[in-house]
């Protein structure tokens, strides 16, 4: 029991324990990726720390996520409710709009009002974030069976008791999954932020296309699709921690 | 004791439910019978308000049931369903407690309320309180549904179909259990069933209902003897209405008292509980005259004999 439990968060803790290796050691790495690159251009990304840079991806994806969620699950919630059911339709065509929105094209607009830095991306991040949370909380919530409902109201619990006792506990590894999702995505869509300077991984691969550096852009990849692998790995497991018995 | 006073129930012009009028003593069983659509699930889900009836009263022990916000009015109510609707994510404990919960009883006596629930429902409260319902048959499931309905000691039960989804013989126990748990607690039930083997086995008054009205209410003998012309002539007419005569009584309703070794060793004997068709059955299979009557200590108190047995099927 001990060793299956152990193996199943290592799945978590070596991609883990190399992503902070790379963020903090990424210089070991130097043999690897000097063939890549021109003799007299640096083969290891400099101009920040990867540390720094990771906190900044990190800070951008979950601020913006948790918000997408309380919106997003506010919503979810109103629409399985009696007096929000005729907004069903409307709030899944909102929601579907932000979610084909190109993220460039939200930074493109997002500028001018905004300015450059992190708002921008915040603001593409969460709308494209929203979506995956909002059709997950809806599916959760209407999977609960009709007969556990039933039970419930029969048996005098409150509209807030049956949603809170009952619906969310039920919904909840649904809901968690569309978290998960919304975070893996936005983690990939957050490199394009560093296009109006915000700070980032994405910062890295454009200073690689930009000087033409293989070295930089295979750095910022393998960072942005290491974070990616362990914050889906954290999510799954605690989705399964929730997961009503049977 | 329930009365209702001109119920009526429209769904879009609908009548569902039409100025029915009824009542049930306390302590009584009452099934209401029907086919599906016939209204009889509306009337009792208008009972503990999850429906609202469009008009008509119905007083429980002469209070409006509109008096009492519903959420209050259900907490005193037991319900029972087809689906049972346990919660998955709730031990079989956390389920019992639920209503108890709701009043804000506290931990001691919820403790012991259900441990005494799954004790009368022959569950053993160390291997059950604390697995979840899917580690349940359904059997099983249905026994903590039923007992999670009676958690908070409610003076009325309302039941819809709760044994429908089961395997016969499982219902057959679910049923005599309920019935046992019924005489001892002497609660009122008010139940839902297409099954008319269900509610003349189990009720002290059936109210049989088609499209949103009552066509007869009276005592299953009184129904299977005396059925209305019609509807209820239909449903309750067929040619084993003697056998489900039968099944009304039970043999020590009408035995002769015997002491006991008065009867020859040879005969066959059962248990004083049994309803009198099944004692036919037996006479049948064994091809004897007469049964020597047992109570639960095994020892004879009386005998039946197949002419008595089958009079009581007799038309007259």
């Amino acid at each position: 029991m001990k060793t299956r439990y152990f193996q199943g968060w290592l799945g978590v803790t070596i991609p883990l324990l190399l992503l902070l290796l790379l963020t903090l050691q990424m210089v070991w790495l130097e043999p690897l990726f000097r063939p890549l690159v021109d003799a007299r251009a640096p083969a290891i990304y400099a101009r920040d720390s990867f540390l720094n840079l990771l906190l900044w991806h990190l800070a951008a994806v979950f601020i913006a996520i948790l918000a997408a969620t309380l919106v997003a699950l506010g919503g979810g919630i109103l629409v399985t409710r009696p007096v929000g059911r005729d907004f069903l339709p409307l709030a899944r065509a909102i929601a579907n709009l932000g979610q084909t929105f190109p993220p460039v094209a939200v930074l493109a607009l997002a500028v001018p009002a905004l300015g450059f830095g992190l708002t921008p991306t915040l603001v593409a991040l969460f709308l494209y974030g929203m979506l995956p949370i909002y059709e997950n909380t809806v599916t959760g919530l209407q999977q609960v069976p009709g007969s556990v409902i039933e039970a419930a109201r029969g048996m005098g619990m409150g509209p807030l008791q049956q949603l809170f006792s009952v619906e969310l506990p039920l919904a909840l590894p649904a809901i968690i999954a569309g978290i998960r999702m919304s975070l893996v995505i936005s983690i990939g869509t957050a490199t394009i932020g560093s296009t109006v300077a915000a700070k980032g991984f994405g910062e890295v691969i454009i200073a690689g296309l930009l000087t033409d550096n293989m070295a930089f852009v295979l750095q910022g990849g393998v960072m942005v699709a290491l974070v990616a692998i362990v914050i889906d790995g954290i999510f799954q497991r605690i989705e399964q921690r929730l997961s009503p018995p049977g | 004791m329930i009365e209702v006073k001109n119920l009526c129930k429209r769904f879009d012009n609908q009548a569902a439910v039409n100025n029915l009028s009824f009542r049930v003593e306390s302590g009584q069983f009452c099934m209401l019978v029907g086919t599906s659509g016939c209204g009889k699930s509306t009337t009792l889900r208008m009972v503990n308000r999850l429906i609202e009836p469009s008009s008509g009263q119905i007083l429980i022990n002469d209070q409006d049931v509109t008096s009492l916000p519903p959420e209050q009015l259900r907490r005193r109510i037991g319900y029972a369903i087809q689906g049972v609707g346990l919660f998955p994510h709730k031990t079989i404990y956390q389920n019992i407690a639920t209503v108890p919960r709701l009043l804000g009883w506290n931990k001691g006596d919820i403790n012991a309320r259900v441990a005494e629930l799954l004790t009368l429902f022959k569950l053993d409260v160390d291997t059950f309180a604390g697995k979840y319902p899917h580690q349940l048959s359904g059997g099983e499931q249905q026994r903590v549904g039923v007992a999670r309905a009676l958690a908070a000691r409610p003076e009325l039960l309302l039941m819809d179909e709760p044994f429908g989804a089961l395997d016969p013989l499982t219902r057959e126990h679910l049923q005599d259990e309920l019935l046992r748990v019924q005489k001892l607690l002497g609660i009122t039930i008010i139940m839902v069933t297409h099954d008319l083997e269900e509610a003349v086995k189990m009720a002290d008054v059936i109210a049989v209902m088609d499209k949103g009205e009552i066509l007869q209410m009276d005592t299953p003998e009184a129904l299977l003897r005396h059925p209305r012309a019609g509807f209820v002539q239909n449903l309750v007419g067929g040619l084993d209405r003697a056998l489900r005569l039968l099944t009304i009584q039970q043999v020590s309703e009408v035995m002769t008292t015997l002491n006991a070794g008065t009867l020859p060793p040879s005969t066959p004997t059962i248990s004083h509980g049994t309803n009198l068709r099944d004692a036919l059955s037996l006479l049948i299979w064994e091809h004897a005259e007469r049964l020597g009557v047992v109570n639960d200590a095994g020892d004879v108190i009386g005998q039946v004999a197949m002419a008595e047995l089958l009079q009581q099927g007799a038309r007259t």
